[in-house]
């Protein structure tokens, strides 16, 4: 269960998708082992609607967003497929 | 008769014979002989499945629906991708244009996908209507048909709707989650220009059909074959992402329900 690994967060305030942030994500994601969870902080207003199809597509899945103290924090669950850049 | 297991699919791309290909060569690997054959567009497939010409049809959401409704609800369904559960879509709206929310696309020109496009049309129009928005009264739409007969396989109307939000010509569009997350990876996407500010609920894509309930059990070989592949190994992942998946799943019929509600209110298939 996702419950059982620790939370990793990041702080991707200024960033849009296509401006680095899911440059930052999938970096960030790179690092984690499957289950474990990712935290972005965020005040991009599109943020969750990108990470929520970026999510499915790299087949990480989406746990939410929450807002405490007018922040947003995403939460994505890395997933178990290999990111594989090359196939040599 | 013979053994060998025939699959229809719709060459919307050249890149469906390679996957197929592939596909094919898998499960004659693990003793699994098929075969597919290629249509030309949905309407041809679902006919060739429901007299029998086929065993296994590749199915849009689109075409799964017309053939629960040909066969009166008897139709099996086998598999899906990963990718195929969960799709949304998305309405994107162009910077400056004061669209924030559903709320604010009264009295805005809004760009759709082809007809026949769950993902870019049918499903944005019906959850717009369920939000208040009305996409026959409340809105200036634009249609992009393009492709039709193919439900939106090959994106096309999808990058015209983006373009024209982009450059200014619709305010809003309606895309689907699959084609935004890819134009964002690939910096198709103006930041500045575009973004995205409502996503629909989750809803399926794509699935394996057969004519009736008995072939889920006719084809369980063929069913259990396909979701042993995996992305971990080499040969299947080459097959896996051109096909756009990280794993194949059994079949998750409750997200169908939208489709169903709304080819009935829109009179899809005629009244």
């Amino acid at each position: 269960m996702s419950s059982n690994f620790s939370v990793h967060s990041i702080d991707a305030r200024g960033l849009s998708a296509t401006d680095g942030l899911l440059l930052l994500v999938t970096r960030s994601l790179d690092k984690l082992k499957a289950g474990e969870i990712l935290e972005i902080l965020s005040d991009n207003p599109s943020a969750e609607h990108d990470l929520t199809a970026w999510s499915r597509l790299t087949a990480n899945r989406w746990i939410g967003t929450t807002t405490s103290n007018g922040r947003k924090s995403h939460r994505i669950e890395k997933g178990s497929s290999l990111r594989v850049l090359t196939d040599r | 008769m013979s053994n060998v297991v025939n699959v229809g699919v719709v060459a919307y791309d050249p890149k469906v014979v390679t996957i197929w290909e592939g596909i094919k060569e898998y499960f004659e690997a693990n003793g699994v002989p098929m075969d597919f054959v290629l249509f030309s567009n949905y309407d041809a497939q679902v006919d060739a499945l429901l007299k029998g010409w086929i065993d296994i049809a590749w199915n849009t959401n689109l075409a799964y629906v017309k053939v629960h409704r040909r066969t009166d609800g008897k139709c099996g369904v086998l598999a899906m991708r990963d990718t195929d559960v969960g799709f949304t879509s998305k309405i994107v709206a162009g910077a400056g244009t004061g669209v924030e929310n559903l709320g604010g696309l009264k009295g805005k020109r809004v760009a759709f996908g082809s007809r026949d496009s769950g993902q870019a049309r049918i499903l944005p129009a019906y959850f717009l209507k369920r939000n208040g928005i009305d996409p026959a009264r409340d809105i200036t739409a634009i249609h992009f048909d393009l492709d039709v007969g193919k439900h939106g396989d090959t994106g096309t109307s999808e990058v015209e709707v983006l373009n024209s939000v982009m450059k200014g010509e619709a305010q809003a569009g309606a895309i689907g989650d699959q084609y935004w997350a890819r134009a964002l990876s690939e910096n198709l996407v103006d930041s500045g220009k575009v973004r995205a500010i409502w996503t629909s609920p989750g809803y399926c894509h794509c699935n394996f059909t057969v004519r009736d309930k008995a072939g889920e059990q006719r084809f369980a070989r063929w069913t259990d074959t396909l979701l042993a592949m995996d992305y971990n190994k080499p040969s299947d992942r080459k097959i896996m992402d051109m096909e756009g998946l990280k794993r194949w799943v059994l079949p998750e019929l409750d997200g169908y329900r939208a489709l169903f509600e709304a080819v009935d209110e829109f009179q899809f298939f005629g009244a």
